[in-house]
């Protein structure tokens, strides 16, 4: 007689919770499908990650505790990263975006690994031949930038992926690809970080060919924003030498020395460290030379600082520059 | 002679006093201790740096209090879920080994009001415990968060941010502080516990043993937390995504009929720790589920519990 009840009850159980879980599931799949669109709820883990997961994050994402088991994994990926495990560290972080997609930070940090740590370990790895340090490294920055791509598809209002992909292809102890580096800053030109606006101009005014649209940027940012830009000494230098290009137009604005630098002291020094980065990594020259040379006309410049007359790699910092002015 | 006075099927006095007695019950088993160390987890957090936050160029305050959040709710979760599946599961069985259960249904009290008052009597611990969690949460939040605004604040002033780009991001770093988003967040842990409360007290009217309660209890936790993607499954579309086979069909449809849909109510915690959007319309529907599920598997529990015999 109990166990003909307990049958009862388990059939009686089962036939509610079906007939109840019939009529509840449509609404159920479509508050699901609501929460996804509105990304309230996080997209399906794909099922080739599911296999790279560990079985804490498994428990984690059956747990509901995806954004936690996320920040725990990235923690232990710490480890790969300062063992350079870097094939562990890219699993790790393909465990961790999956798990929390919408979450920049990781995206970022995973393209970071991959295209700055991992790339510099291989270019500098004495292990490796040549050839194969330069293969490895073009993979691994290949492997960032496919990292910062894919973030950008789950959160593309999120610039800092792009300011981080334009770093990338245009630094200039990696393998500087500045058209691609232009690409991605000029996405992120319209960030509210002063720094992530300018980045563009600076990558342009890189580009043989591209002089007079960096002269047009400069334009546009020192319409929109002249205290903030005005600050940086490459702006100021790049204001006034970019205006030097024939190829403009007659009537373009032309902002002269004393309108952009406070001082002509100020401007000899910015102009000075402007035209290294001229030579170090092909900013646009412009006529800087004939600017530097009014200068130390006008300023009196002492021959250790007159890079004509003392061939230097050093920048002038502020500093030093007073000291051995005053000091001549 | 006097007519025996009738008892009503269902009186909420009855079931405050069950459940009054219930937290009491409970409070002597010393639960509320467990939050002596989750307390010392959230002032813990206050301290706890990620390795890469260093340098202000590397600031990135809104991450470090979505960790926070997250480590913090995430206790929450796991308290409160399972304290809910525990305490009910023990619920029965004690009042049955110390015989309190005879004494409680030989007086006129029907057995509906028993469970009920039961399964309020659990919710209220885990309200009270959660609210305390909650305070902590919220004021160790807090107080991360003013540091992180002044730091991130003086940053962007300092690089030249314009006016309103600093309101922006402040606004931005405030919305990863204490909001009525997060509370939300707490709320549908909240709920998915008493649910999970719920599950147990239908359990533990057919179960012989407190151990089958607890482990059961928790497979369906689990089952449950991957409930949609067995459903997903089944709404898939057939020109777009890949359509399960028979098999996966008939087991994907038993689990999304049978099993509750825990992976709504901790979407609703994760978004809320991402200060994402949720809406007060979420809110009540998650509520109206968790209701539904509640009523359902109560109702259920009455069915086994009122021919038990004892």
């Amino acid at each position: 007689m109990k166990r003909f009840k307990t049958i009862r009850n388990l059939i009686v159980i089962a036939g509610v919770l079906a007939g109840t879980g019939y009529l509840r599931m449509p609404h159920e799949q479509k508050f699901t499908e609501d929460l996804r669109e509105r990304r309230i709820m996080q997209p399906r883990i794909p099922s080739e990650t599911w296999s790279e997961m560990g079985q804490t994050s498994l428990a984690g994402a059956f747990g509901g505790l995806r954004s936690v088991m996320a920040s725990m994994v990235s923690l232990g990926a710490y480890d790969h990263f300062e063992n350079s495990e870097w094939y562990d560290l890219q699993k790790d972080y393909e465990v961790i975006t999956a798990l929390d997609p919408y979450n920049p930070f990781y995206w970022e940090h995973g393209g970071w690994h991959m295209g700055w740590n991992a790339a510099s370990w291989a270019r500098r790895n004495p292990d490796f031949s040549p050839a194969k340090r330069r293969i490895m490294e073009l993979k691994y920055i290949e492997m960032g930038d496919a990292f910062y791509r894919e973030g950008l598809k789950y959160n593309p209002d999120a610039k800092k992926l792009w300011f981080e992909m334009g770093s990338m292809w245009s630094h200039e102890f990696k393998r500087p690809d500045l058209e691609k580096a232009a690409d991605a800053f000029k996405m992120a030109r319209d960030s509210g970080n002063p720094v992530y606006r300018r980045r563009y101009l600076f990558t342009i005014a890189r580009i043989p060919g591209r002089e007079i649209e960096a002269y047009e940027e400069t334009m546009r940012l020192l319409r929109e924003n002249p205290e903030a830009h005005l600050r940086t000494p490459t702006f100021r230098s790049l204001l006034v030498v970019l205006a030097t290009n024939p190829n403009l137009p007659e009537d373009a604005l032309r902002p002269t020395i004393d309108q952009v630098f406070r001082t002509k002291e100020k401007a000899y020094q910015d102009l000075y460290n402007y035209r290294q980065r001229v030579l170090d990594v092909d900013f646009y020259a412009g006529q800087v030379d004939r600017l530097l040379k009014e200068l130390i006309v006008e300023l009196d410049v002492p021959d250790t600082l007159n890079p004509f007359v003392t061939k230097t790699t050093a920048r002038i910092h502020t500093e030093k520059w007073r000291e051995k002015y005053e000091n001549e | 002679m006097s007519r025996p006075a009738s008892t009503s099927f269902f009186s909420p006095r009855r079931v405050l006093i069950i459940a009054q007695s219930t937290v009491t019950q409970l409070v002597r088993m010393k639960v509320f201790y467990f939050l002596a160390p989750i307390a010392l987890l959230f002032l813990g957090m206050q301290h706890f740096d990620m390795p890469w936050y260093n340098g202000p160029e590397a600031l990135q305050p809104e991450q470090e209090l979505r960790m926070h959040k997250n480590i913090c709710l995430g206790a929450m979760m796991v308290f409160s879920s399972m304290f809910a599946i525990v305490s009910t599961a023990l619920l029965i069985p004690g009042d049955i080994e110390d015989r309190t259960l005879y004494t409680i249904l030989c007086k006129p009290v029907p057995r509906l009001d028993y469970l009920v008052g039961k399964l309020l009597g659990v919710m209220a611990v885990i309200f009270i415990a959660m609210l305390v969690m909650d305070v902590l949460m919220v004021v160790t939040l807090h107080y991360r968060m003013e540091a992180k605004l002044v730091d991130a604040m003086e940053y962007m002033k300092n690089i030249g941010y314009p006016e309103r780009e600093i309101e922006a991001g402040r606004a931005d770093i405030t919305s990863h502080g204490p909001t009525l988003i997060l509370q939300y967040g707490v709320m549908s842990h909240f709920l998915k516990a008493s649910v999970l409360a719920a599950v147990a007290l239908l359990i533990s009217t057919f179960s012989t043993s407190t151990l089958f309660t607890i482990a059961t209890s928790g497979m369906i936790w689990v089952i449950g937390e991957f409930q949609s993607i067995a459903r997903d499954g089944l709404f898939q579309d057939p020109v777009l995504g890949d359509t399960p086979g028979l098999a996966e069909r008939i087991v994907g449809t038993l689990i999304s009929l049978i099993f509750p849909d825990f992976q709504l109510f901790s979407s609703i915690s994760d978004a809320a720790a991402r200060a994402e959007n949720i809406l007060p319309a979420d809110m009540a529907q998650l509520g109206w589920l968790a209701a539904l599920y509640i009523g359902i598997y109560v109702v259920l529990s009455w069915f086994v519990f009122s021919d038990k015999e004892f």
